[in-house]
C-alpha cells in the first residue's frame, strides 16, 4: 500500500484520467473530490459491508405458516 | 424436476426452470453460484432463495413491489451484460428480507436487489449506487 501525506487543496492523479482532491478537513472528517471517467464506478466501503450483513441475516430460518399469518392479519387490517 | 437437499424442508423437487445461476454468487456468499427459487405459496409476497448445494444456506426474499409500489431503479449496462442482455420481459425482482417479532420489524434490503433474467435463468445481486435506498428499509411503511 502506498501511503503518503497531501495538504488540502492538493490533488492526486491516478492513471491517466482520475483525479483525487482533498477539499476539506474538519475533525477527523475529510471531504475529498473525485473527478473520474464515467466507466470508472466509485463506491464507499461500508455498503458492502452493510449488504453482506442483510444477506446473512436474511438467512435466519423464517416460519413460512407465521409470516403468512401475519401477512394476512395485516391485509384484514388494511382493508378495515 | 429437480432434487435438492434442504435445511428447511428436508428433500423437496423443484422445477429446472426456478433454477438460476448466480456466476457472481450474492455478497458474502460469492461461493455460491446456484440457487433455486423457492415459493411454497404463490399468493404470499414471500419466496425463499435457495442454494442448490449448501442444504443450509436459504434466504427469505420479498417481492418489493407488494410493499413498495413505486419502487424503481435503473441497470447499469454491465449489470444488463452479466444477466446476459437482459430486457424487461424477462426480468424479475426480489429483495432479501430480515424477519423480526411482527412484519412491522421486518427489513427488506432495497439498496442491492436480486435481478432475474427468467428466461435464460442467470440472477445477480446488483448495487444501486445512484439510488438512496437503504439497505434496511421497513417492510411496512408507517401506519399501516
Amino acid at each position: 500500500m502506498l501511503v503518503l501525506k497531501r495538504r488540502i487543496g492538493e490533488a492526486l492523479i491516478i492513471g491517466d484520467d482520475i483525479e483525487i482532491v482533498l477539499l476539506e478537513k474538519d475533525g477527523d472528517t475529510v471531504k475529498v473530490g473525485i473527478e473520474a471517467p464515467k466507466s470508472v464506478r466509485v463506491y464507499r466501503k461500508e455498503i458492502y459491508e452493510e449488504i453482506r450483513a442483510a444477506n446473512r441475516s436474511a438467512l435466519q430460518a423464517t416460519d413460512l405458516s407465521r409470516l403468512r399469518r401475519q401477512f394476512l392479519a395485516q391485509m384484514k387490517k388494511g382493508e378495515n | 424436476m429437480v432434487k435438492l437437499e434442504t435445511a428447511t424442508w428436508g428433500a423437496i423437487e423443484v422445477a429446472e426452470a426456478d433454477i438460476f445461476q448466480f456466476p457472481d454468487g450474492l455478497y458474502g456468499m460469492e461461493e455460491q453460484t446456484r440457487f433455486a427459487l423457492v415459493r411454497p405459496d404463490e399468493e404470499l409476497p414471500f419466496a425463499y432463495l435457495q442454494s442448490t448445494t449448501e442444504p443450509g444456506i436459504c434466504l427469505l426474499i420479498a417481492d418489493p413491489f407488494a410493499f413498495y409500489r413505486a419502487y424503481e431503479f435503473d441497470l447499469s449496462e454491465s449489470d444488463v451484460a452479466k444477466l446476459d442482455r437482459l430486457t424487461p420481459e424477462q426480468t424479475a425482482v426480489w429483495v432479501t428480507m430480515t424477519a423480526g417479532e411482527s412484519l412491522q420489524d421486518a427489513t427488506v434490503n432495497l439498496l442491492a436487489p436480486l435481478v432475474f433474467n427468467t428466461e435464460k435463468r442467470i440472477g445477480r445481486q446488483v448495487v444501486l449506487h445512484d439510488s438512496t435506498y437503504p439497505v434496511k428499509a421497513p417492510l411496512m411503511k408507517e401506519g399501516k
